[in-house]
């Protein structure tokens, strides 16, 4: 192939230009800049001696360690529950969906409707259910199933879990929809085809349908890891800067934030052993989603 | 081994009237084409016949048993759809296996089905390949390989060649024509195109607006069309179609094909045939070069708009009674637009239609 002619490359150039300088603007400056904070000593947000890679040493011994790990540690739970909890259930509404339902369209309609719902919104939403005293699930828990307390969201050993499965309530609908897109994009031939071969439901299901979203899995597990690596919002809503109760809502988006702009009980801040967090949490979200979508693209049927 | 019955099939989709009132019988071993327009009904007949649609009414029978409440994986059928309808996951063998997999065949059996297959459809180097590696036409190989090893006692096909260049397409047709005559399978064939009808089938049903219009053997088709549409539809170049208005002399009718009435042709009055204006149809092949004039006989006198050669034979165009009439000449003689020729179009060839009904009102022949 020969190259394109000079003046074409200078038109391409002329029309990718402001994107691209936008982009190194708003988006690879800030990043490189975040990576230099990492770098330096602070005293508040004023910029002190230059320390090598003193914040990523102190991040590795204790005290942070612990903390950062255990942020890591939830981080990877979420990741782990939504990618086979969320994304299953995500499944099975898209099949059933898929089916075309009486109803398939409203229903279609109000699963996505959360995923366009401020989380602010859904934080409190739940947080409303969940009220110790007079939330409706409380009462139900307490009252009908006969509990002596009902307070997940006070108790650190099911905080996580409860706010992982508001995420959940939350965020399905959006790979639904993804899995849904592409099992209607599946020729209809190929089901027929498959149904006088002799498959039954569920073997079309497993052996025709499932291999045939190869794309609509990669994206969705990308997503998934991107968004509880980069977890950030509910457990904040939920749990403030420190992710109460006892930390168990922590994770490293929070960890960052709370090192980088201080929380509500220590107004005392450390930018630059936030900004190694915030290295360290690109670095790992960047090596996952570039592995997982390299993988997952080798497996992918191509058509 | 099945035949084939569709007793009074009606289809509808909501209000969309699809199918209305179908009914045909085929022997065991018999190739069935369904040829119609788009849109008329074919592919939806032919899921009915499958079983993935069911019918509004009426009853389909398979060796004599009403088959309308059985799946479509017991009806003992195999289909090759237009798109192929490949399994894009798996590799030619992955398809061609699956549908034995699913009826539990035996792997060593399923490796001598797939082996006898591939052999006789020339897809042996393709086994390892996935259907998106392959052309159109190894894609339809491969389909009907995939129908082929089930070895089905009905064979389904919905416009299996459509898809294909017109080189490949005569191709596949013959190399479909020969599976049949080896396998004797009987096979409903679905196609808009009157050449693989005529071909393919050894009756031919054609469909227009959810409607039979005809089904009969190529030959009774040809023949013996009987309407309008049907006589356009099969056979190529196109009947042609002349407007006449023929007066009654006693048993006949007698009408002329030009201004001046120096020809009038008699044909025998159909039964009940009003002398009202009529259409005559006439196959190109049937209009001959008639001897010169004074040679005693009869000759229409035409000017030649077109000539289109062939190779085998050359086509003429000519104006008769307002109508542009083809006619199918041998290719030796060398005509140009603008010149004279006499045509013979003999009473014995033309058929009479009503052109308010469409319907043939001349006997058969
Ligand atoms: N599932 C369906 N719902 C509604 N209308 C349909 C459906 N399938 C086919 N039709 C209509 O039925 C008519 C016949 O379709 P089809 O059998 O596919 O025609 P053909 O195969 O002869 O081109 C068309 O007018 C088509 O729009
Ligand atoms: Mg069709």
């Amino acid at each position: 192939m020969s190259s394109p002619p000079l003046s074409r490359t200078l038109w391409i150039a002329f029309f990718v230009a402001p994107a691209l300088a936008l982009m190194a603007i708003f988006m690879l400056a800030p990043a490189l800049a975040a990576f230099s904070y990492a770098l330096y000593d602070w005293k508040a947000f004023s910029r002190g001696d230059f320390v090598g890679f003193k914040h990523f040493i102190r991040l590795a011994e204790p005290p942070y360690r612990g903390m950062f790990l255990a942020a890591l540690g939830h981080n990877a739970i979420t990741f782990l529950v939504k990618l086979t909890i969320q994304n299953g259930i995500a499944l099975l509404i898209a099949y059933a969906l898929y089916q075309r339902p009486i109803g398939a369209r409203f229903f279609r309609g109000t699963l996505f409707l959360p995923v366009i719902l401020s989380l602010v919104i859904v934080g409190y939403l739940w947080q409303l259910f969940l009220h110790p005293l007079f939330g409706p699930i409380t009462l139900f828990m307490m009252d009908i199933v006969g509990l002596e307390q009902f307070a997940p969201l006070g108790d650190s050993r099911f905080a996580l879990a409860t706010t992982i499965l508001m995420s959940i309530w939350r965020n399905v609908g959006f790979p639904t929809i993804v899995f849904l897109a592409g099992m209607n994009a599946i020729p209809d031939e190929i089901i027929k085809a498959a149904r006088i071969d002799g498959a039954n439901d569920w073997q079309i299901f497993r052996r025709i349908i499932l291999p045939n979203l190869g794309p609509a899995f990669t994206i969705i597990v990308i997503l998934t890891f991107i968004g509880a690596f980069e977890w950030f919002d509910l457990p904040f809503v939920i749990g403030g800067a420190t992710g109460n109760p006892a930390n168990s809502l922590d994770t490293m988006a929070l960890m960052f934030f709370r090192l980088s702009f201080g929380d509500t009980s220590s107004p005392v801040t450390d930018v630059g052993l936030g900004g190694a967090v915030s290295v360290v949490l690109f670095a790992i979200v960047l090596a996952g989603s570039k592995f997982g979508a390299d993988y997952l693209r080798k497996r992918e049927v191509k058509a | 081994m099945t035949t084939l019955e569709i007793r009074n099939v009606s289809k509808t989709f909501g209000d969309v009237e699809v199918l209305r009132d179908i009914s045909l019988a085929i022997e065991d071993g018999e190739f069935l084409v369904l040829v119609g327009p788009s849109g008329c009904g074919k592919t939806t007949l032919l899921n009915c016949l499958a079983g993935l649609e069911n019918v509004t009414s009426g009853d389909i029978l398979f060796n004599g048993r009403r088959v309308n409440d059985v799946a479509p994986k017991d009806r003992d059928i195999g289909m090759v759809f237009q798109n192929y309808a490949l399994y894009p996951n798996m590799d030619v063998r992955g398809n061609i296996a699956f549908g034995l997999e699913m009826r539990k065949v035996p792997k060593a059996v399923q490796a001598e089905k797939i082996a006898e297959v591939a052999r006789m459809l020339q897809i042996e180097p393709l086994l390892g390949r996935r259907p998106g590696q392959l052309s159109g036409g190894q894609r339809q190989r491969v389909a009907i390989g995939r129908a082929l090893a089930r070895e089905a006692g009905l064979f389904l096909f919905d416009e299996p060649l459509s898809n294909l260049d017109a080189k490949l397409r005569v191709e596949m047709r013959a190399e479909i024509k020969l599976l049949h005559q080896r396998t004797r399978t009987t096979s409903v064939y679905v196609t808009h195109d009157q050449v693989e009808a005529m071909t393919l089938g050894s009756r031919i049903c054609i469909m227009k607006d959810a409607r039979i219009q005809q089904f009969g053997t190529p030959r009774d088709l040809y023949q013996n069309p009987a309407n309008l549409f049907v006589a356009g539809f099969i056979g190529s170049p196109a009947m042609n179609f002349i407007p006449v208005s023929p007066r009654r002399a006693g048993q006949e009718l007698a009408f002329s094909l030009n201004a001046a009435e120096t020809q009038t042709i008699t044909l025998p009055a159909p039964p009940g045939a009003a002398t009202a204006d009529l259409v005559l149809g006439i196959r190109p092949e049937e209009i001959t070069l008639a001897p010169a004039q004074g040679a005693g006989e009869a000759g229409l006198d035409c000017e030649i708009l077109m000539v289109e050669p062939t190779g085998p034979d050359t086509l003429l165009s000519v104006m008769i009674n307002g109508a542009k009439v083809q006619a199918r000449v041998p290719p030796h003689v060398d005509f140009r637009p603008g010149e004279r020729v006499r045509l013979a179009l003999s009473p014995a060839r033309m058929m009479l239609f009503d052109p308010g009904t469409g319907a043939r009102i001349s006997a058969d022949r």
